[in-house]
């Protein structure tokens, strides 16, 4: 009941955003393990004109509804999203996947439903104003507006409790609710639990969209959009190298075994890049006190640190750093959660971040936001319809940001969709996500599955730093680079 | 029709084991139903191996997740096809094995010490199993978790969980028996006269530590296998999966199911399994999602404190109502018990043969013997001897440092100073349940029975040492087990009757009369044939007359069974009738020792008696104080602590 | 070297706060109150709801949750532990877990408790650097206050007939009761005291770690069991030796050796040690001749 509920309350924070972001993934090459190709092969095939057109056509009329609902939003991403799903589709993809049985492939989709089911800790969501209303905001308003080609989407959750095991009969519930695809939510823990559950079923299988974990082999069902932990680990040290250059760095990192990739490919960047590494240290989840290795780190010469840690960790180690009267530059996770709670003294220096979401701050259009600002209107716009009042969310405090990510990846989802087509099937959307190539999709990052040797879409990323709110004197993060793959 | 009921569970779970996989064929429910009922029967499997621990033998384990984390990683190393990949079979024993010397590992320093040591430990290793030990790369691929494959038989694979529930279902069953085994052989009686009172234990042969150690170690091994089967049914697991919070769940679990109650544990399991799937999946109870551990947390207080028996009890009660309507009547005493003649059983150690052991050498003998309690001094160099075939008595004022003595005596307590010797070979060094196993009985002030349990229980409770069988057999029911019981049972039968006891024979010794409790008491003491008898104060609490039965009872046990006593006792004119030799015990010295009727003569022990008015009252407020047990144990806890602290 | 001294003490002194609860709970009532910790935590939320939430001085909160948690202790000893006085004392420690878990889920479900929450320290300022480690005001006062508690009980309970009677309490009732103290008021005062030094401990170590949420204090107090198994259990005297080595062993092993879960594996590891070697405690010898001058 002790550290590991607490270490459930802190997971819980991330993982509101996490419903999101799971959407947010995106399909993978089947894996490379031997004899599992077989089932998907690559053709000639693109879609024929009259199907783009046909999409195409779809696409625009539902976007016009959508303009002139956020006709306050000015052009509106609903029209970009439209584009972008035409410009996919006519792009057409080389990949024919073939990975679900007749069967199975039109599974959690009818002429007026596309079913979808997400594991996540729900335990706690009412603790911290989210509900699962709140995470279904964007779906109310497609559905309002047309739905995906008529149909109305529907996305249930289950808790996962932030648990392995609970994560495994959340999924199994999923699965009897005859879902389209299964949704992912952040969790080193349970995502990899889901993922091995997922690829050893024997019947009736699973489209699994999951979010960041780190980079495994033998993958058929299991995909996900977003940068791996090696990924993440790699460009952290860039970051290092190009903001902080010269400067010793000192990592405090969770001891996992699922962190660790990111540990080992920050090290072999850093090498590449001569950024001296000082200070290395494995802690364990919730060990709260990091005093010790703080002074050590210190001690050691580190003038960057990088807290490869979940948000709660970061943030106490930030603040003890400080207790200590010690404040180096600081390289974590960009959560408002953070920086809101350690309030100004994180712009003493300002810390800096890397995500595969964009920063969201309440009502703030300027600089980089500017790039997805309609998307940031939209957004706001849609919360306040139909999650405003005094029953619901506050996105001025530190759960506007983790909305903001969720919201931008059931965005992403529903541009796959409309890129999917009027007859969309499991495999379809298999090769719709092989035709995006290097594309953004509205405020997320452009995806790539064409690359050899992995089964992932995600490598782009938004670069972060803390800065004030001038409308709400908030202390929040926002983007310096936005969806850049190498920092430099 | 009796048996039908006992077995009406396993019975049940036969049942399941048999339909699971035609109901499952049949699309009777969906997967993840049958997933969270098979989730449900390893917590089953869980619970009740926590429940022999808590409540056989009362000790805690606050980290049980943790050896059932044991049990899934093992069986994960032993089938999973990139290491051992060796058959599910193979690995459940392998789980067994692993999770009793995890178990034993631990509880060898938390046992020694009566008390929440074996909490504190299990704790500490739920943690350290979290952080450190799960994370082993060889045991869970580190952090990152490993996959147990389903059984797999020729081709057909368990990978419905349908099917898996026979499988599990059987397990369960095989669980069941086990733990059924201990509760009818001299383990689970050994268990409860432990968790009743330790001392009293003691006092018919049970080694407390290793009894202690033995439930942790057997309930190690059931987590072991029921860890093997909850990772089996879920197919994954890492170092998160079996996190403190579930430990608790556990206890939480086994304490509101009903401590010590099978069936009632596993009914418990089954609801808070499925308790939260209910919640979550019933939409009108969606408010009161959240609320399982509220709700499961305020039941538990509420039932430890004013059900200790839990849902099994309230059920038994219930039922008990029904049957009977009222009340046992007041149980009558049966008239003039005899007591058992019994000879000297088999399977005891060899006497001592001492030239001469007949005459000149006392049966107990005890030179010397000091006893100190921090800076009060409760025996000063006391020294008795107890010669064949007498009763010796040892009088004194209360406080006197009689029990003291006794304790120091039989083993309970370690004397600071002194030597004991009975029947000429010195056991000063041998823990009480050593000396027991010699030939040494005693009764305690307070009764020394397990209370709920029955009459012949508590006689078979009392033959622990002559039931020579070993813990393979008793926990399998192969070998010597069955004959040896079933002597066991006889002979407890034959003392029954001789005290003429039948109608009680399956009677909670609680509810017997405070006489008739002393009736089996000195049964219990008698139906191992000891070479000496310790009685402390056994006519306390006795009506006149049932004490003047009491004398004629000494007398026939000293004169008709050839019994060696040594007695404590408050009541002067019992003492005077029957004893042959008397010792005055006063401030913890030997104030005088000769023939009963010359000392009560004697000026010193007449002032030691009456001189001093403040010690009288004081007395009487002690006497009334014990009559209300009101207190944890005072007295045994004391003996206990210092006993076990050699 | 001075930095483990520094730090170990720092934590030690918290360790020691918990432990002496767990002790006093011990002598007073012969049983462990596993819920202890969560009530420190919950006394965070009370404290919180004055201080950070409604802008009162951090006196305030302090006060309101210290007597929040003497109630809510002597409120479970009343509704609960007091049903028990003839159960097995391992039945009183069941029932404490009872009350973590209806804590931690009660926190969570009405507190809002994921949120992070941060208490104001009770001094401002950032404090002295000794042996390179800065050491705040908030530490200062912890040792002041581990120290002025330490002197208070002794006082408490070696020179009144009623801390004598808690001290005896588990051990030896029929004396307590002899001497005229009733029983359900050591049992309730020893319940209630215990809960509020943990809310007092929970209080002092806040602002070093900079949040918290729900089971917040659990993990020390897990140290606390330890300090105090150490220490022997029953002895005060033992729990505060016990805190402190606790507090070094676990900022030593963890400078000393690098695996994982270094901290806790190392105190478990001196926690069998001494139960092997000297199973009633490191104060054993100490604890006697005490009681002989008394």
């Amino acid at each position: 009941m002790r550290t590991n509920r607490r270490g459930r309350v802190r997971a819980c924070l991330i993982l509101a955003a996490l419903l999101g972001v799971s959407a947010c993934t995106g399909a993978k090459l089947p894996n490379q393990a031997a004899g599992k190709r077989s089932k998907l092969k690559t053709t000639d095939t693109t879609l024929t004109p009259a199907e783009a057109a046909a999409q195409a056509t779809t696409a625009s009329s539902i976007a016009a509804a959508q303009a002139a609902a956020a006709a306050k939003g000015g052009k509106g991403a609903a029209t970009q999203a439209a584009a972008l799903g035409k410009s996919v589709a006519s792009d057409g993809s080389n990949f024919h996947s073939t990975l679900f049985s007749d069967a199975e492939d039109r599974i959690g989709i009818t002429n007026n439903s596309i079913t979808m089911c997400a594991h996540a800790a729900l335990t706690y969501a009412a603790a911290f104003h989210t509900d699962v209303k709140d995470l279904n905001v964007f779906w109310s308003w497609v559905n309002d507006h047309g739905g995906i080609y008529g149909r109305k989407v529907t996305v249930t959750y289950e808790n996962d409790n932030y648990d392995p095991q609970t994560a495994i009969t959340a999924a199994s519930t999923c699965r009897d609710k005859n879902i389209f695809m299964l949704l992912g939510g952040i969790g080193f823990d349970q995502i990899p639990a889901v993922r091995d559950w997922v690829e050893n079923l024997t019947s009736k299988h699973l489209l699994y969209l999951y979010h960041t974990a780190n980079e495994t082999t033998g993958k058929r069902y299991s995909f996900t959009e977003l940068p791996t932990t090696q990924s993440m680990g790699k460009q952290f040290a860039q970051l290092a190298a190009a903001r902080y250059h010269g400067q010793a760095v000192g990592i405090l990192k969770r001891h996992s075994d699922n962190w660790e990739p990111g540990v080992t490919a920050f090290k072999a960047e850093a090498r590449r890049l001569g950024v001296k590494i000082v200070y290395e240290k494995a802690v364990e989840k919730n060990a709260a006190n990091y005093t010790q290795e703080l002074l050590d780190a210190k001690a050691a010469g580190a003038q960057v640190m990088w807290g490869w840690e979940n948000a709660l960790a970061a943030t106490e180690m930030v603040q003890q750093a400080k207790n200590q009267s010690w404040s180096p530059n600081w390289m974590l996770f960009p959560f408002n959660l953070t920086s809101q709670t350690i309030g100004d003294a994180a712009l003493a220096p300002k810390l800096s971040g890397l995500a595969m979401f964009p920063a969201f701050s309440y009502g703030d259009f300027s600089g980089e936001f500017a790039k997805y600002a309609d998307d940031m209107k939209e957004f706001q716009a849609q919360y306040a319809q139909y999650d405003g009042g005094n029953s619901g969310v506050d996105l001025h405090s530190f759960g506007g940001d983790l909305l903001f990510l969720n919201w931008t990846a059931q965005k992403a989802l529903y541009t796959q969709f409309l890129a999917c087509g009027q007859d969309c099937t499991r495999n379809k959307f298999i090769d719709v996500l092989h035709g995006y190539k290097k594309k953004p999709i509205s405020s997320s990052c452009f995806i790539d599955f064409t690359r050899p040797n992995t089964h992932l879409g995600g490598y782009a990323v938004n670069v972060m730093e803390t800065y004030k709110n001038p409308s709400d004197g908030k202390v929040n993060w926002r983007n310096t680079q936005t969806c850049v793959e190498t920092i430099g | 029709m009796t048996w039908l009921r006992r077995i009406r569970f396993p019975l049940l779970l036969m049942a399941g084991a048999t339909l699971a996989p035609l109901l499952g064929r049949a699309g009777f429910l969906s997967e993840s139903k049958w997933l969270y009922l098979g989730v449900a029967v390893t917590y089953a499997a869980a619970a009740l191996s926590l429940n022999l621990l808590m409540g056989y033998a009362g000790q805690i384990s606050l980290g049980h997740f943790a050896l059932l984390g044991t049990g899934a990683l093992v069986s994960g190393v032993v089938t999973s096809a990139d290491r051992g990949g060796l058959p599910f079979m193979v690995a459940l024993p392998v789980c067994a094995i692993v999770g009793g010397v995890v178990a034993f590992v631990l509880g060898l320093p938390a046992l020694r010490l009566r008390g929440l040591y074996l909490a504190v430990i299990t704790i500490g290793f739920a943690y350290v199993a979290d952080q450190t030990i799960f994370k082993l790369n060889y045991l869970s691929h580190g952090s990152a978790g490993i996959h147990l494959p389903r059984p797999l038989v020729n081709t057909f694979s368990f990978s419905r969980t349908s099917d898996f529930m026979g499988i599990l279902c059987v397990l369960l069953v095989v669980i069941w028996q086990v733990d059924r085994n201990v509760t009818r052989t001299k383990l689970g009686r050994a268990f409860h006269g432990i968790r009743i009172d330790e001392s009293v234990a003691a006092s018919f042969g049970v080694d407390p530590r290793r009894y202690k150690l033995l439930a942790f170690v057997i309930s190690g091994a059931m987590a072991g296998v029921a860890g093997s089967m909850y990772g089996h049914v879920y197919m994954f697991v890492n170092n998160e999966s079996f996190g403190f919070e579930k430990s608790l769940l556990l206890v939480i679990i086994v304490v509101v199911g009903g401590l010590g109650s099978r069936a009632g544990v596993i009914v418990s399991a089954f609801f808070y399994a499925l308790f939260g799937v209910v919640l979550t999946h019933i939409s009108w109870l969606h408010i009161f999602r959240g609320f399982d551990i509220l709700i499961g947390a305020a039941l538990l207080m509420y039932t430890v404190s004013r059900h200790p028996g839990g849902l099994a009890q309230a059920f038994q009660e219930s039922r008990d109502r029904e049957r009977r309507g009222t009340p046992d009547e007041e149980a009558e005493e049966p008239a003039l018990p005899k007591l058992p003649e019994m000879p000297r059983p088999s399977g005891l150690p060899e006497r001592p043969t001492v030239e001469g052991l007949s005459g000149s050498v006392p049966v107990l003998a005890a030179h010397e013997i000091s006893v100190r309690f921090g800076g009060l001094q409760a025996v000063n160099a006391a020294s008795l001897a107890v010669p064949r075939n007498k009763i010796v008595g040892l009088i004194g004022p209360n406080g006197a440092g009689k029990t003291t003595m006794f304790n120091a005596m039989s083993g309970l307590l370690k004397p600071n100073a002194g030597k004991v010797e009975l029947l000429g070979q010195d056991v000063s060094e041998m823990p009480a349940h050593a000396r027991a196993r010699l030939g040494m009985g005693r009764t305690f002030q307070l009764i020394g029975l397990a209370g709920d349990l029955s009459v012949t229980e508590n006689l078979l409770l009392a033959q622990h040492v002559v039931a020579s069988y070993g813990v393979l057999s008793a926990l399998t029911q192969i070998g010597p087990s069955r004959s040896v019981e079933r002597e066991l049972r006889d002979r407890a039968a034959e003392a029954i009757s001789a005290l003429g006891f039948e109608r009680f024979a399956n009677t909670p010794v609680k509810r017997l009369s405070h006489g008739q409790q002393r009736i089996v008491e000195l049964g219990c003491v008698l139906v191992t044939a000891p070479e000496v008898v310790m009685l402390d104060e056994p006519s306390a609490g006795m009506s006149p007359g049932a004490a003047e039965n009491l004398a004629v009872r000494l007398r026939d046990m000293r004169d008709d069974l050839g019994r060696t006593i040594l007695l404590i006792e408050h009541n002067i004119p019992l003492v005077l009738d029957v004893c042959d030799e008397l010792y005055v015990l006063s401030g913890g010295e030997i104030l005088a020792h000769g023939l009963p009727d010359e000392v009560v003569q004697r000026p010193d022990v007449i002032a030691a008696y009456l001189g001093e008015p403040a010690a009288a009252a004081i007395v009487e407020a002690e006497a009334e104080a014990e009559a209300t047990p009101v207190k944890a144990k005072p007295a045994p806890r004391k003996r206990t602590r210092a006993g076990a602290a050699k | 070297m001075g930095q483990v001294l520094v730090l170990g003490l720092v934590y030690g002194v918290i360790y020691s706060l918990f432990a002496v609860g767990i002790v006093l709970v011990y002598r007073g009532s012969g049983t462990i109150n596993f819920a202890q910790g969560e009530i420190g935590t919950f006394g965070l939320f009370v404290a919180w709801w004055f201080t950070t939430a409604h802008h009162l001085p951090w006196i305030i909160g302090a006060v309101a949750a210290l007597v929040m948690a003497a109630a809510l202790g002597a409120g479970f000893e009343w509704a609960i532990v007091s049903h028990m006085v003839e159960a097995n004392r391992v039945s009183v420690a069941v029932a404490t877990i009872g009350l973590l878990a209806f804590l931690v889920a009660f926190e969570v479900r009405f507190f809002e408790g994921g949120n992070i929450r941060k208490m104001v320290a009770p001094i401002r300022g950032t404090g002295w650097s000794v042996f390179g480690v800065v050491v705040s005001p908030t530490q200062i006062l912890s040792l002041l206050a581990a120290g002025a508690l330490a002197a208070g009980l002794a006082l408490l309970l070696k020179k009144t007939d009623f801390g004598l009677g808690v001290l005896a309490a588990a051990q030896d009732p029929v004396a307590v009761r002899l001497v005229g103290i009733p029983l359900a008021r050591v049992s309730a005062f020893v319940w209630g005291l215990g809960a509020a030094v943990s809310v007092l401990g929970a209080l002092f170590i806040e602002p070093t770690i900079g949040v918290f949420t729900p089971g917040f204090a659990s993990e020390m107090f897990i140290k606390g069991l330890a300090a105090a198994v150490v220490g022997g259990l029953t002895s005060l005297e033992g729990a505060f030796v016990g805190g402190l080595l606790i507090g070094f062993v676990e900022v030593g092993a963890n400078r000393v050796f690098d695996f994982p879960g270094v901290k806790m594996f190392s105190i478990l590891f001196v926690m069998l040690l001494v139960l092997l070697v000297k199973p009633d405690g490191l104060m054993e010898g100490f604890k006697f001749r005490r009681r002989a001058l008394a």
